[in-house]
């Protein structure tokens, strides 16, 4: 292997890790962008929903497999703004859960939408999943890190869903993948009535 | 070459965390804490990274005038700073690193008079910016932040350049230049609305 690349990975593995490792002081730089990236993946009812997305898209296919990663962080971001300012977004939680349920379904049913129909359900999602996010920013983050921190989380969880939904181009793999939809439909049903 | 370049600039951003104050080398090692500045201001970073990952996209013959009118920017920027001229220029600087994330993300070819007064501008508000931030600023000090600010721009361009050949290299060029644009404006919400309460 090149030098180049030995150096450079080495020096990506040593500032990784020591990012990860000052995660959990919860302030500055590193606790804000620890902070981020635990946010989305800390709570399962944003988890499932993100990888319902990569999920769905990958089972859609080109365009709708890199636009609604594309779309999904910025409208997210949008439903931030929302709640930073202080504005309502009606029944934020009850919105999250429905993600999860109606995204699950879809992915379940291997319901094929046209891109400006999928690119609104899921845009309609993000902005409960940006509210619930901009809301719950703690206080002595760094507000750029903290962003950073969740959208990438975000993102890769998006990816993890494309990455699964991969496996459709195997037969065992539609059932996997179909599988997982349902998974997720149960656990966005759990938090809609409380179940979790 | 091409992944080392991406590790590289991975591995810059995620020095971040290491860097949390504006001394980190101590008193009197201004050139090291200038060099250390980009990566606690992430402001500037994500501003840079996004202007060397459109020139880079984008700039194809006319990548060497984004590369030298950067240069310009930051030498006239930093040495406004050094004499403490310029103002606190952080919310215009994220504004910057919002569009150029929407542009990345939207992948529309760029011309020369768009892209370059971007470049110009952007590298002028790092100064004008730096220069409210350390007040008394020395010239070691915006010596080392114009030098790490100049091999980011560079780093993310070459990586841009060498990265965005194929479909799939392309789409993640959009889908970062997506994460960059919603970091920011989130980021612009937080200093807004936050600044209000």
């Amino acid at each position: 292997m090149p030098v180049g690349k030995v150096i450079s990975k080495a020096a990506f593995i040593l500032f990784a890790a020591s990012a990860l490792a000052e995660a959990h002081t919860g302030e500055g730089l590193a606790g804000g962008f620890g902070a981020g990236i635990l946010h989305p993946i800390s709570g399962l009812d944003h988890v499932v929903a993100m990888v319902a997305v990569g999920l769905w898209g990958a089972f859609l296919g080109k365009p709708a497999l890199w636009i609604l990663p594309v779309v999904f962080p910025l409208v997210m971001a949008l439903g931030g703004v929302l709640g930073v300012a202080g504005v309502p977004v009606p029944a934020v939680e009850t919105g999250i859960a429905l993600s999860g349920i109606v995204l699950g379904v879809l992915v379940a049913l291997a319901a094929r939408l046209p891109l400006a129909a999928a690119g609104a359900i899921v845009a309609v999602f993000a902005i409960f999943h940006g509210h619930a996010h901009g809301t719950e920013l703690p206080n002595a983050a760094n507000a750029l890190a903290y962003s950073i921190g969740f959208v990438i989380a975000t993102g890769i969880l998006h990816l993890g869903g494309i990455a699964f939904g991969a496996l459709e181009k195997f037969p065992q793999g539609k059932l996997a993948v179909r599988g997982l939809g349902v998974v997720i439909a149960l656990v966005g049903a759990g938090f809609l009535f409380g179940l979790l | 070459m091409k992944p080392a370049c991406g590790f590289l600039l991975a591995a810059l951003l995620l020095a971040a965390g290491r860097a949390e104050a504006h001394n980190m080398f101590g008193e009197g090692n201004d050139f090291l804490n200038g060099l250390a500045h980009p990566f606690i201001s992430l402001p500037h970073m994500l501003a840079t990274v996004g202007l060397g990952l459109l020139a880079g996209r984008h700039g194809g013959a006319a990548v060497t005038r984004y590369i030298g009118g950067y240069l310009g920017a930051l030498v006239v920027g930093l040495a406004c700073a050094t004499f403490s001229i310029g103002f606190a220029a952080e919310n215009p600087i994220l504004v910057g690193a919002l569009l150029l994330g929407l542009a990345l993300a939207l992948d529309r070819p760029l011309t020369v008079p768009v892209l370059l007064p971007a470049v110009v501008a952007i590298g002028l508000l790092m100064g004008f910016d730096f220069a409210a931030e350390t007040a008394g600023s020395k010239a070691g000090l915006n010596f080392g932040t114009g030098v790490a600010l100049y091999f980011l721009f560079l780093v993310s361009l070459g990586f841009a350049e060498s990265f965005g050949k194929r479909d799939w290299q392309r789409i993640g060029l959009r889908i970062l230049g997506s994460w960059m644009a919603a970091s920011a404006l989130l980021a612009l919400a937080f200093g807004i609305f936050a600044a209000k309460t």
